[in-house]
C-alpha cells in the first residue's frame, strides 16, 4: 500500500521519515533492520551514503543490542569507500526523528533539508551536504518479502544537494546536484531467501520535472516475483504507478567485473572474484490503461557491499551497486516523458 | 618488527573467535585437527597447531603445511588489492604441502576470515595487525600487491 502525506514537504518528511528503532517482532520474522539511504550525482562524482541500525544477532550479542554502521561509496575516476561500525557509546539515534550521530558522521533533517556529514576514519573521504527535497515522501507499507515479515519503505527520489565532497585530496563543490533518498525498515534476516532490484531516474534540471523509481522483490533465485512497481512523479506530485502485470522486465548479459570494488575490503577474500550476477542491461516495459513507458539501465561500473548473513555462519549477502546510464521514455496520460542521466541500480541476492 | 607481536596477535585473534563466535571456532578446530602449519612472514616464523578442542600458536614439529608470505602481501590481501589466487600465482603467498592438508588449511583460513567479518573485536585486531606489519620489509615477489 502506498501513502502520500498531504502536509507540506518539510512537515511530511518530519512526520514520516523518523527513525523507527526496534519494535515488537512479528511472528516468524528476523531481526530489526533499518537504514537511511542517499545517492547523489554531480559531474565526475557519484556518491552513496547509508546509515544503518540493525539488531545484533551475532552469537556474542546481548539481547536487544544493535549495530550501527555507515556505508559510503564514492565514485570519481575510481571507487573509494568503506563500511564503518560504531559502538553504542559513539551513537545517538533518536526514535521518531531524522537525527543520527555515528561518531563524527551525522544525518539530520532541519529547516526543510537533510544535512549529511561524513568523515571516514581510515579513508580520505569527507562530505558535507545539504539536500533539499523537491517532492513529497511516499510511504509504501507491507511490501512482501517472501517468508520474512513485510518491509516498510519510504521513498523521496528527488532532492537537490549543495555542499562539498573531498575524496583523496580532490575537492568537489556541488550546487543543486540531483539526489535520491529512501528509508527502509522491517524485521528480516539476510539469508531469508529473497532478492531485490531497484533503480531510479531523476530529471537533471528544474526544466525536467520527471522522477522515476523501479523496484522489484523476488525469491532468491529470481524465479518468483513477489511484487514489482514503477513509480513516476511529475514535479512534486505522484503521477502514475504501474504494478506487477503491467510491467515486463528483461535482463540482457552479465557484468564480468574483474575484482570489483568491495567493502569491507577484507570481504574480497571470501567472495569469488568474478561473483557478480549483475545484468549488463535492464529493460523494463510498462503498459496499462493506454499508457506506455520504457525504463532502460546500462551498467558501466560496479561496487559491492558484502554483509555476513545472520543465520548462516559462512553465508554472505552481496549488495551490488551497479552504476550506469538510465533512460526513460514514454507517454503517460497524454504527456510525453523523457529523461536520462546517471543512476545506481541495486541488485541484491540475500 | 613482528617477531614477538605477530604470534601474540594471532593467539589473541583465535581466543577472540572462540569467545565471540563459538560455532565458527568449533568448525575451525575441526578443520585443522591434527595439523601443524609453519608460517614464515618476512623474517618472522611461527607455528599454528590444530589440537584437541583448540587451535593454538606455538612451535611445530614436522608441520604438514608451510606458508611463506610478507607483511605487504598480507596488507594487499586485507585491503582487497590482490586476491588469494593472484597472491598464489604471483608468489606473494607460497603454500607447500600435500593436497589434503593444504585444502584443510585453506578451509581453515576461510572459516577464520568468516569469523573476522563477524566478530565485534576483529576491527581492532586488524588495526593492531596493520601496525605490526608496517615495520615489515618489502616483499621479494614477482608482482607487488
Amino acid at each position: 500500500m502506498s501513502l502520500l502525506c498531504p502536509a507540506p514537504i518539510d512537515r511530511a518528511v518530519r512526520l514520516t521519515d523518523g527513525l523507527r528503532r526496534q519494535s515488537p517482532r512479528r511472528p516468524g520474522s528476523g531481526g530489526h533492520q533499518e537504514w537511511q539511504h542517499f545517492c547523489v550525482h554531480s559531474p565526475g562524482l557519484d556518491v552513496v551514503v547509508n546509515f544503518s541500525l540493525v539488531q545484533d544477532r551475532r552469537p556474542s550479542a546481548t539481547p536487544g543490542a544493535e549495530r550501527y554502521r555507515v556505508t559510503v561509496l564514492v565514485r570519481t575516476d575510481e571507487w573509494q569507500g568503506a563500511v564503518e561500525e560504531f559502538g553504542p557509546a559513539q551513537v545517538r539515534a533518536r526514535q521518531g526523528q531524522v537525527a543520527l550521530d555515528y561518531g563524527p558522521n551525522q544525518l539530520r533533517f532541519e529547516d526543510g533539508a537533510y544535512r549529511l556529514r561524513v568523515r571516514l576514519r581510515d579513508h580520505p573521504v569527507a562530505l558535507d551536504l545539504c539536500l533539499v527535497p523537491q517532492l513529497h515522501p511516499t510511504l509504501c507499507t507491507g511490501v512482501p518479502v517472501g517468508a520474512s515479515a513485510p518491509l516498510d519503505w519510504l521513498v523521496l527520489p528527488r532532492l537537490l544537494a549543495t555542499g562539498q565532497v573531498t575524496v583523496g585530496g580532490q575537492r568537489f563543490e556541488l550546487g543543486d546536484a540531483v539526489a535520491y533518498h529512501d528509508h527502509n525498515w522491517g524485521h528480516f534476516s539476510w539469508g531469508a531467501g529473497f532478492s531485490w532490484e531497484w533503480g531510479y531516474g531523476i530529471g537533471q534540471d528544474a526544466e525536467d520535472p520527471w522522477s522515476v523509481v523501479f523496484v522489484r522483490l523476488l525469491d532468491q533465485g529470481g524465479a518468483r516475483v513477489f511484487t514489482q512497481g514503477l513509480f513516476i512523479w511529475r514535479g512534486p506530485q505522484p503521477f502514475r504507478v504501474l504494478r506487477d502485470r503491467e510491467l515486463s522486465v528483461a535482463h540482457d548479459g552479465l557484468i564480468r567485473a574483474q575484482r570489483p570494488f568491495r567493502i569491507p575490503r577484507v570481504s574480497g577474500l571470501l567472495v569469488p572474484s568474478d561473483s557478480c550476477a549483475v545484468p549488463a542491461r535492464v529493460q523494463v516495459e510498462g503498459r496499462g490503461e493506454g499508457d506506455r513507458i520504457s525504463f532502460s539501465f546500462e551498467t558501466r561500473d560496479l561496487a559491492q557491499v558484502v554483509i555476513p548473513k545472520d543465520e548462516d555462519p559462512t553465508g554472505l549477502a552481496v549488495i551490488n551497486e551497479a552504476y550506469g546510464d538510465l533512460k526513460v521514455q514514454g507517454d503517460l496520460r497524454g504527456e510525453r516523458i523523457s529523461l536520462s542521466g546517471p543512476a545506481f541500480y541495486e541488485v541484491v541476492h540475500a | 618488527m613482528p617477531e614477538r607481536e605477530l604470534p601474540e596477535l594471532i593467539a589473541d585473534s583465535l581466543k577472540t573467535l572462540a569467545r565471540e563466535h563459538p560455532p565458527l571456532y568449533g568448525r575451525l578446530v575441526q578443520s585443522l585437527a591434527g595439523l601443524q602449519v609453519h608460517l614464515t612472514l618476512d623474517n618472522s616464523e611461527l607455528g599454528i597447531r590444530g589440537g584437541e578442542g583448540a587451535v593454538t600458536v606455538g612451535p611445530t614439529r614436522d608441520p604438514q603445511v608451510h606458508v611463506r608470505t610478507s607483511g605487504p602481501a598480507i596488507l594487499g590481501l586485507l585491503d582487497g588489492r590482490v586476491s588469494l589466487t593472484e597472491a598464489l600465482e604471483c608468489g606473494l603467498l607460497d603454500l607447500r604441502g600435500d593436497l589434503e592438508p593444504v585444502l584443510a588449511v585453506h578451509q581453515g583460513l576461510l572459516l577464520y576470515l568468516h569469523g573476522a567479518v563477524r566478530c565485534p573485536s576483529f576491527p581492532d585486531l586488524f588495526l593492531r595487525l596493520r601496525m605490526v606489519l608496517s615495520g615489515s620489509p618489502s616483499p621479494t615477489a614477482r608482482c607487488a600487491p
